[in-house]
């Protein structure tokens, strides 16, 4: 097992869920995944802290999401901690330099980072209060 | 209750149609009965056009609620256009969504953040509904021309008042129609009526 990325913690919890990462990027999307009766087996991926479409998959169970910008303050994090669903917040890999920045083109760091982790089987550690980790499983 | 009739056609929906659609499109994922409350029809009336829309497969049932799929998110958006297109011009509300946006809106985010990491703090609830009072009196403002906005202070009344008889759920819970959830329907809207999307 291996630390691969972390961010920002939405909330400290003892919960570790674990899932194959799968990236969302619209509502179609969301759509689909509740159609297939599979949300438990993923750790949800999206762009935004302040992704609206995710809502249905929280409201249905979600385990677990990674986001790639955004703060706990952000409109995830908030409905993070009231569903108590781990949440790593603006993720960033470690073996990376790659980081988020505010208003800049992060096309690139994201796809670096969807490339990196979609389909991989991971393990969310948010057991810090700050420090939120994405650990790969074998 | 929609504030002017538009005539279906062209893409166009009618004004109950767009209530119904609009209700999940900001909410996201809506029952009948929650749609039925917030826009003031039957829920019989709520359930037609749902069941309606689903065969011209605009809106979905996956149990719990009833999504938009992207033909009806697509109506809900050329009505917003249609009917708006006279105030994105306007320069007052303009200023109107930028002031709600740049100061009650920041300051409401990190209060809630604040009540929920204080797990329900009372000060930190009172702070909060400092912040729905400034809210109700800025939606004051404007609805002159967009009437449906006083449905908002309605609902935000309502779970003021039941939050201060203790019912903590209508503080920042998302399955109620809580004061959390209320702001984040209003900021949905506002930013479709204004055409701008939301900051990422």
């Amino acid at each position: 097992m291996t630390v691969i990325a972390q961010g920002y913690n939405g909330f400290e919890t003892k919960k570790a869920p674990e899932g194959t990462v799968l990236y969302l990027p619209n509502p179609q999307s969301v759509l689909t995944l509740l159609r297939s009766g599979k949300l438990k087996e993923h750790i949800l991926l999206v762009q935004g802290g302040t992704t609206t479409f995710l809502s249905p998959a929280l409201s249905m169970g979600a385990i677990g999401v990674i986001t790639l910008s955004g703060a706990p303050e952000s409109h995830l994090g908030i409905l993070s901690r009231e569903f108590q669903m781990p949440c790593v917040m603006t993720a960033h890999l470690l073996d990376s330099d790659s980081r988020y920045v505010t208003g800049g083109n992060n096309d690139a760091h994201f796809q670096s980072f969807i490339s990196r982790l979609e389909g991989k089987k991971v393990r969310l550690d948010c057991s810090d209060a700050d420090v939120a980790k994405v650990i790969e499983i074998a | 209750m929609s504030d002017t009739h538009i005539q279906a056609g062209a893409g166009i929906v009618d004004d109950a149609t767009f209530d119904v659609l609009n209700a999940i499109y900001l909410h996201k994922m809506s029952t009948a009965q929650h749609i039925a409350e917030v826009v003031e029809q039957s829920v019989d009336d709520v359930l037609a056009t749902l069941h309606r829309e689903e065969a011209d497969t605009s809106v979905c049932d996956v149990g719990p609620g009833w999504l938009l799929e992207t033909a009806g998110t697509a109506k809900v958006l050329a009505f917003y256009r249609e009917k708006y297109a006279g105030l994105r011009a306007d320069g007052d509300i303009i200023h109107w969504y930028e002031k709600f946006e740049s100061t009650l809106n920041q300051q409401f985010i990190k209060a809630v953040s604040e009540w929920q990491t204080s797990e329900g703090d009372g000060k930190a609830q009172e702070k909060m509904v400092r912040l729905v009072d400034r809210m109700i009196r800025h939606l004051g403002q404007v609805t002159d021309r967009i009437p449906r906005y006083r449905f908002y202070a309605e609902r935000f009344q309502r779970a003021m008042a039941k939050a201060d008889r203790g019912e903590s759920q209508f503080v920042c819970k998302p399955t109620v129609d809580s004061m959390h959830n209320i702001w984040f329907e209003f900021h949905e809207d506002i930013l479709a009526v204004v055409g701008r999307p939301r900051d990422v």
